[in-house]
């Protein structure tokens, strides 16, 4: 399949004046016209809004500001770009210390200063021919279709042509996407038939992790590090393995060792410290939490929860007086966020209370609750949480528990986060009580839903979507809940036809589920059926 | 990782002074250009000069970074990234990449590898190899350099042919790079490389080598890099 690189849009991004000149003249030698070029990361991700380019060349050194994998990651991040743009870092040596990010947010291709016209032109064909090649798999994914992204990779797979391996990695990461941890299985097992390679091993270890068998996931990551040490992926897995084992000390220790292979990767840093906190290690926490503030301050991760989170290892650390500095940078830098502000402010109630002032941490608190207030319930989940905890620690018990009870009710098949609120239950010195109300909360919602369920299945559709509507006031963000309100809503209107008010209620159902996980297996269904169903109303 | 263990300091020592000698040998033709400026303030050169300035700044280059992959693999910050790729998409990067140098010195290349071959390897590390080789070729052959890729020993083998006088007996004998050679410019650094990264190739038991003979089809020296 020939490529025409001259019909391409480029963006060329490089801090020095020199080398975009270079790049734009090769360029031109192979008869692009259409060439943009940016000196910096905001400039770059700017032209990338409003040019939509085809081919984005961007070094990976930009100087002061956003690196190359922070532009690309924000670019992604944003939906800026999507699978069809092809994406190329270049770098001053070989690529090892840039590999650091999941592979979502990995470029199309590497290149190595210096390179001549003659192998641009080579990669640059090929990777755009390959992005062809690829264009019904990418759109099958953007439409959160990986059934079909699936049958799509077989079809290249059982073709013979060579490369499989490539189709193989696709299917076995949209297999653990799905769910379909045996489909994963199978594929990872393929690969490994015919060559070991690092990247099936470590499916094999997610696979493993994901049914639960931590003790196979840990040896199989293990493995992997045994072979190739710089392998950053496998820490993080071995990590959560152990983490789910218990064994917080040794999670710790895997992830010290990961950091000082690649101190810049601001996800782990911060798992660091999350884990290095519940050992009650501030150092390190303080330590990673403090990475976590300087690596991402340029890019996508940068967020409130990064100062709070510092703040509380300081003041874990008997240093609340550095803590209130950093929540006070916090201030600054969102100062017209009110979600943020509520994050300080809490932070400032630990740090005062810390140092042993009351009065000050009372009337911090005070302030969180009118923030608390005044945002309505559109609180992130980790901040609400940690609202409900202060209350319950203040005394304030009955608002505490009504807040954990939504949220459970809200969550109600979320383990982490149901782990997270028993945690809080038990620092508040209400452990018993807190397992019981979860518990409870929990089988309210279970049974509520097969309620509905089971009225649907009686055919009493009109009373199953009054049931699931009311259940929905009380748990808007309920994954479940939404998905059977659309469900019955859909059956409804197949039977008695559609209406204009019900078919945006189901709209908002799907959106809310898709928010949560995009890769839903109801999801397309449910979509089909309500795309169907609209474009048959009457007046459109 | 070597077969041969090879003195770090002592190779670093080496390709210092064969970094130097390029280095110097670069200025001295600047210096020599800047001299016959004109009146005008125009430099003018013949294009033969460009191309020896070219070729030794590639030469300076591909040490440099072969060095700091050295102190990488041995440090274990590279982490090799070993993916299935199309050996005739590689082979083309690597033309591309020399091709106008062999030109522009009238060296006559050809590419030998069949159109379906695939191949498990760290691109850039077997670049690496594969330029350094053919780099070195360039200084020792007459006018003609082959490349090939067949499958051999149940994985790949990359040759570079030349048809100069081929390798120094010493160097066949000890085959990994412990002949070093100042006045020669044969400092070990890149066959030290070379084996380095063949043996970071592993598949199950087997490891890649690399082998240096003489003769063969162009009659000169023959570098192959057997990857498992």
């Amino acid at each position: 399949m020939a490529v025409n690189l001259s019909r391409k849009r480029f963006l060329v991004v490089d801090d020095f004046a020199q080398m975009r000149s270079t790049l734009r003249n090769m360029l031109s030698a192979y008869g692009v016209t259409e060439i943009d070029v940016a000196a910096n990361g905001d400039e770059a991700l700017q032209l990338i809004e409003r040019g939509h380019p085809d081919v984005v060349l961007c070094d990976y050194n930009l100087g002061p500001g956003k690196n190359g994998q922070q532009v690309l990651e924000e670019a992604k991040h944003k939906g800026l770009i999507d699978g069809t743009t092809v994406f190329v870092m270049i770098t001053a040596e070989n690529t090892s210390e840039m590999v650091i990010g999941a592979m979502e947010y990995r470029p199309d291709d590497y290149l190595a200063k210096p390179f001549n016209k003659g192998l641009l032109h080579s990669r640059l064909t090929r990777l755009l021919e390959k992005k062809s090649d690829m264009a019904d798999i990418d759109k099958a994914v953007r439409q959160g279709d990986l059934r079909q992204a699936i049958c799509l990779c077989d079809e290249r797979i059982n073709a013979g042509k060579g490369h499989a391996s490539e189709f193989l990695r696709l299917k076995g990461e949209f297999c653990l996407q799905l769910g379909d941890h045996d489909a994963a299985e199978a594929t990872y097992e393929q690969v490994l038939a015919a060559r070991r390679l690092g990247w099936a091993v470590l499916g094999q270890a997610k696979v493993a992790y994901l049914r639960g068998d931590c003790a196979r996931a840990i040896q199989l990551c293990e493995e992997v590090i045994a072979e190739n040490r710089s392998f950053m992926e496998a820490y993080d897995w071995l990590a959560k393995a152990l983490q789910r084992q218990g064994d917080l000390a040794r999670a710790q220790d895997v992830l010290s060792d990961a950091v000082k292979l690649s101190p810049m990767a601001v996800p782990r840093q911060r798992a660091l410290g999350d884990v290095a906190a519940k050992n009650k290690d501030f150092a390190v926490a303080e330590g990673a939490y403090r990475a976590v503030l300087t690596f991402g301050r340029q890019s996508l991760h940068h967020e409130a929860g990064n100062y709070t989170r510092l703040a509380k290892a300081l003041s874990s650390n008997a240093a609340g007086r550095e803590a209130l500095k950093v929540l006070q940078n916090l201030r600054k830098e969102f100062r017209s966020e009110p979600t943020a502000l509520l994050q300080a402010s809490l932070g400032e109630v630990g740090a005062y209370r810390a140092l042993g002032l009351d009065t000050e941490a009372a009337s911090a608190f005070d302030e969180a609750g009118k923030r608390f207030e005044a945002l309505g319930g559109e609180v992130p989940r980790a901040v609400t949480l940690e609202m409900a905890n202060g209350l319950l620690l203040t005394g304030e018990k009955e608002k505490g528990l009504a807040i954990m009870r939504s949220l459970v009710r809200n969550n109600h098949e979320d383990e982490q986060l149901l782990a997270e609120v028993q945690e809080a239950f038990s620092e508040a010195g209400l452990e018993e009580e807190g397992r019981e109300i979860i518990a409870a909360t929990r089988n309210e919602v279970v049974r509520l839903n097969n309620q509905g369920v089971e009225l649907a299945r009686r055919g009493q559709l009109e009373a199953a979507m009054q049931l699931f509507e009311e259940a929905l006031l009380a748990m808007p963000e309920n994954r479940a809940i939404n998905l059977n309100t659309a469900q019955v809503m859909l059956a409804h209107m197949q039977e008695k036809g559609a209406t204009s008010v019900r078919l945006e209620q189901v709209r908002a159902c799907l959106d809310r589920v898709r928010t949560l996980e995009p890769t839903n297996p109801s999801l397309l269904r449910l979509a089909a059926l309500h795309e169907k169903l609209a474009r048959e109303m009457p007046d459109g | 990782m070597a077969d041969t263990k090879v003195d770090l300091s002592t190779l670093l020592a080496s390709s210092i002074h064969d970094t130097k000698n390029s280095l110097g040998m670069v200025l001295n033709s600047l210096d020599e250009l800047l001299e016959q400026a004109g009146p005008d303030g125009e430099c003018r050169c013949p294009a033969e000069k460009v191309g020896q300035l070219q070729y030794e700044a590639r030469r300076l280059n591909d040490n440099l970074i072969q060095l700091l992959t050295i102190y990488r693999l041995e440090k274990h910050h590279y982490s090799p990234d070993i993916r299935e790729w199309a050996i005739s998409d590689f082979m083309a990067d690597t033309v591309a990449l020399h091709g106008p140098l062999l030109e522009f010195r009238n060296v006559g290349l050809e590419l030998r590898c069949p159109q379906e071959l695939h191949g498990y390897f760290d691109r850039d590390l077997v670049a690496g190899v594969l330029n350094n080789a053919i780099n070195n070729a360039l200084r020792y052959t007459r006018d003609r350099l082959r490349l090939s890729v067949t499958e051999a020993q149940g994985g790949l083998r990359f040759s570079v042919e030349d048809n100069g006088s081929g390798f120094p007996q010493a160097m066949l004998v000890s085959g990994s790079g412990s002949a070093i050679d100042f006045g020669a410019g044969r400092t070990g650094l890149g066959l030290y490389f070379s084996s380095l990264v063949a043996g970071f190739h592993r598949n199950g038991e087997h490891r890649g080598h690399i082998e240096l003979t003489n003769g063969g089809e162009l009659g000169g020296g023959r570098f192959s890099l057997y990857l498992p």
